[in-house]
C-alpha cells in the first residue's frame, strides 16, 4: 500500500536569471512499511524534498499525498494537527533541549500536545535504543550517537506512521552511524513505520529497502511505481 | 416556574447523550469497516479529544494490517525460494539422465567417455550443492517467524563457523586469521549465526586468490558486536552494495563462478531475525571486500 506520493513536485527560489530550481518535477512513491533512502550530493534538492514530504515547506507547484490525502490542500491548523499525529522528524543536529534530561526531552512533544505519555511504551523504546540507563542525564553528558538515539526516541514517542530523517548520521563517526542506522531500521520494523531518510552516504543507504537517487532537483533512479 | 429547571436539565442530558452516542457510532463504524475489508477512513483533523482518539485508532489498526502483511510476505518469500530451488534441480538432473543415456548406448571413444563422466560428476555436484541450500531454506521456513535468541559466547559460534569452512580454505591454501578478542556475549542463536557467518566465509574463500588470508576482527560497540570479515578477492562495487543481499542476485563480475545468489540472502535473513544486520564495504588495506555482521548486545 502506498503511503507517500509526490506528483511533479517543484520548488523554485528567486526569479528570472537568478532562479534556482531546488526541485524540478519530482514524482516518487513510498510503500507502507518501506525504509527508503534518498541519496544525493549537497545541493541536489534532497532536503527540500524531505521538508515538503513533511509539510514543513510549500512547493511552487505539484502535490504531496500522505496516506491518500493531499497535504497542501489542508489549512494551516489541519496541517499542523496532521503532522503532529502522523509524522516524526529526526534531524542532523538532534535539536534536544539542553536543560531537560533524556526522559523529559523524549516526552516533550507529547506533553506539549496536552497528552499523557504512554510510559510503558516510552520505556520500551528507550530500552530498544539503549538509553534506558541515561534517562536522568542531560544531553551534554551524552555522546553524539546517544544524543541522536534520544532524538529518535523523541520522534517515536507520538507513535507516528511516518518517520522522516534528514542526514541523521551527518554529525556522527562511522561507528556511531552504523549503530544509529541499524537501530532506525529495527525500530521501523518493530513499530511498523515507514521511514524516508536523506543521506549523501551511499554506504549507509545499503541498510534501506530502496535507494532513490536525486540530482539537480530531479529523480535519477529508484522513484518507485 | 420552578419546574422549568429540572426539565431543562433533563433535556440537556438527553441532548448530550445523543451527541456522545453519535460520536461513539463513528468509532464503531471505523472498526466495522476495517473488519469487513481492511479499509480505513480519512482522519478528521479537528483539535478535539475525539478526533485525536480517532487518529490513534486508525494508526493502531494500520499497524496491525501492516504486520499481517509483512508476516505474509516473509512466508511467501521463503515459499518462493523453495520452489525456485526445486525448479533449479531439474536442469542438472535432466543433463545427468541424458549423459547417462549416451554412455549407456556405448560406441564412444574412451576419451569421450571420460568427458561425459566428468560432466555427470559436475552436474551431480551442482545438485548436491542445490540440495544443501534447499535443506537450509526449508529449515529457515520452519523457523522464519522467529527463532530463539539468547546471550551466548561469540567465541564458540565463530569457532563453529570457521571449522565448517576450514577444509575448503585449506585446499586453496587460504589462511583464516582471527584477531584475539575478549569474551563477548551478544544476543543471538549460535546455530543460525554460525550458518550465516559460514556463508560469508564461504564466499570469502571462493573469491579470494589462493594463498591469501581472510581476516576476522571482532569489536564491541555500544549496542552491537561487530564482526568484520575481510578478504582480498575482487571486492564488491559500490553500486551493488544495495543488491548483493537480494535473493538470486549475482554480482556483475562473478558470472564465471559457481553460485546461487543465495548465501548472502540467507545470511542477511538470519541476521535480521536476530535483530542484527550485515553490511558490506571495502577492504581498508587494499583489494577485497569487508563484510560486517552486527549482533545486538541486549
Amino acid at each position: 500500500m502506498e503511503i507517500l506520493k509526490t506528483v511533479e513536485l517543484k520548488k523554485y527560489y528567486g526569479r528570472g536569471e537568478a532562479m534556482v530550481k531546488a526541485l524540478d518535477g519530482v514524482s516518487m512513491s513510498v510503500q507502507q512499511g518501506e525504509f527508503a533512502a534518498v541519496v544525493g550530493s549537497s545541493g541536489s534538492g534532497k532536503s527540500t524534498l524531505l521538508h515538503m514530504l513533511g509539510g514543513l515547506d510549500y512547493p511552487t507547484e505539484g502535490q504531496v499525498f500522505v496516506d491518500g490525502r493531499e497535504i497542501f490542500k489542508l489549512d494551516e491548523t489541519q496541517l499542523a494537527i496532521f503532522r503532529r499525529r502522523n509524522i516524526g522528524f529526526v534531524f542532523q543536529n538532534y535539536n534536544l533541549v539542553p536543560v531537560l534530561n533524556v526522559y523529559e526531552n523524549i516526552v516533550l512533544p507529547v506533553e506539549l500536545d496536552g497528552e499523557k505519555p504512554d510510559r510503558d511504551y516510552i520505556e520500551e523504546v528507550m530500552q530498544t535504543l539503549g538509553i534506558g540507563e541515561k534517562r536522568r542525564s542531560l544531553p551534554n553528558q551524552l555522546s553524539g550517537g546517544q544524543q541522536q538515539r534520544v532524538a529518535i526516541a523523541r520522534a517515536l514517542a507520538a507513535k507516528p506512521a511516518i518517520l522522516l530523517a534528514d542526514e541523521p548520521t551527518g554529525n556522527l563517526d562511522s561507528r556511531a552511524s552504523q549503530e544509529v542506522l541499524g537501530l532506525l531500521r529495527l525500530t521501523g520494523e518493530r513499530y511498523s513505520q515507514t521511514i524516508v531518510m536523506i543521506t549523501h552516504n551511499e554506504e549507509l543507504a545499503q541498510l534501506c529497502d530502496r535507494i532513490v537517487r536525486i540530482e539537480d532537483g530531479k529523480i535519477r533512479g529508484g522513484g518507485g511505481r | 416556574m420552578i419546574w422549568v429547571i429540572p426539565v431543562l436539565a433533563i433535556a440537556a442530558l438527553l441532548l448530550m447523550g445523543a451527541v456522545y452516542r453519535r460520536k461513539l457510532r463513528r468509532f464503531s463504524h471505523i472498526l466495522e469497516e476495517f473488519q469487513r475489508d481492511g479499509t480505513l477512513p480519512e482522519q478528521s483533523l479537528r483539535d478535539t479529544v475525539e478526533s485525536k482518539l480517532e487518529s490513534q485508532l486508525i494508526g493502531a489498526l494500520r499497524r496491525v494490517s501492516l504486520q499481517e502483511e509483512r508476516a505474509r510476505q516473509e512466508k511467501n518469500e521463503v515459499a518462493r525460494l523453495l520452489s525456485d530451488l526445486s525448479h533449479q534441480l531439474k536442469t542438472p538432473l535432466a543433463n545427468i539422465v541424458m549423459n547417462t543415456e549416451i554412455l549407456k548406448n556405448g560406441g564412444l571413444q574412451s576419451e569421450k567417455q571420460t568427458e561425459f563422466l566428468l560432466r555427470n560428476e559436475e552436474q551431480a555436484k551442482k545438485m548436491q550443492w542445490l540440495m544443501k541450500n534447499l535443506v537450509k531454506a526449508s529449515r529457515l521456513e520452519q523457523g522464519v517467524i522467529s527463532f530463539a535468541c539468547e546471550s551466548a559466547p561469540l567465541h564458540e559460534t565463530l569457532a563453529r563457523s570457521i571449522s565448517g569452512i576450514y577444509a575448503q580454505a585449506r585446499s586453496r591454501a587460504i589462511k583464516i586469521d582471527t584477531e584475539d578478542f575478549p569474551p563477548v556475549f551478544p544476543v543471538h542463536s549460535p546455530n543460525w549465526t554460525a550458518e550465516a557467518i559460514g556463508n560469508i566465509l564461504e564466499n570469502a574463500v571462493k573469491y579470494s586468490p589462493e594463498g591469501s588470508t581472510i581476516r576476522i576482527r571482532v569489536n564491541k560497540l555500544e549496542m552491537y558486536v561487530k564482526i568484520e570479515i575481510t578478504d582480498s578477492g575482487p571486492g564488491v562495487p559500490k553500486s551493488e552494495y544495495n543488491c548483493i543481499f537480494q535473493r538470486f542476485y549475482r554480482g556483475k563480475n562473478t558470472s564465471d563462478m559457481e553460485g546461487s545468489g543465495l548465501g548472502l540472502y540467507l545470511a542477511q535473513l538470519i541476521a535480521r531475525n536476530e535483530k542484527g544486520y550485515i553490511t558490506v564495504g571495502e577492504n581498508p588495506q587494499g583489494r577485497g571486500s569487508c563484510f560486517a555482521f552486527f549482533l545486538p548486545l541486549l
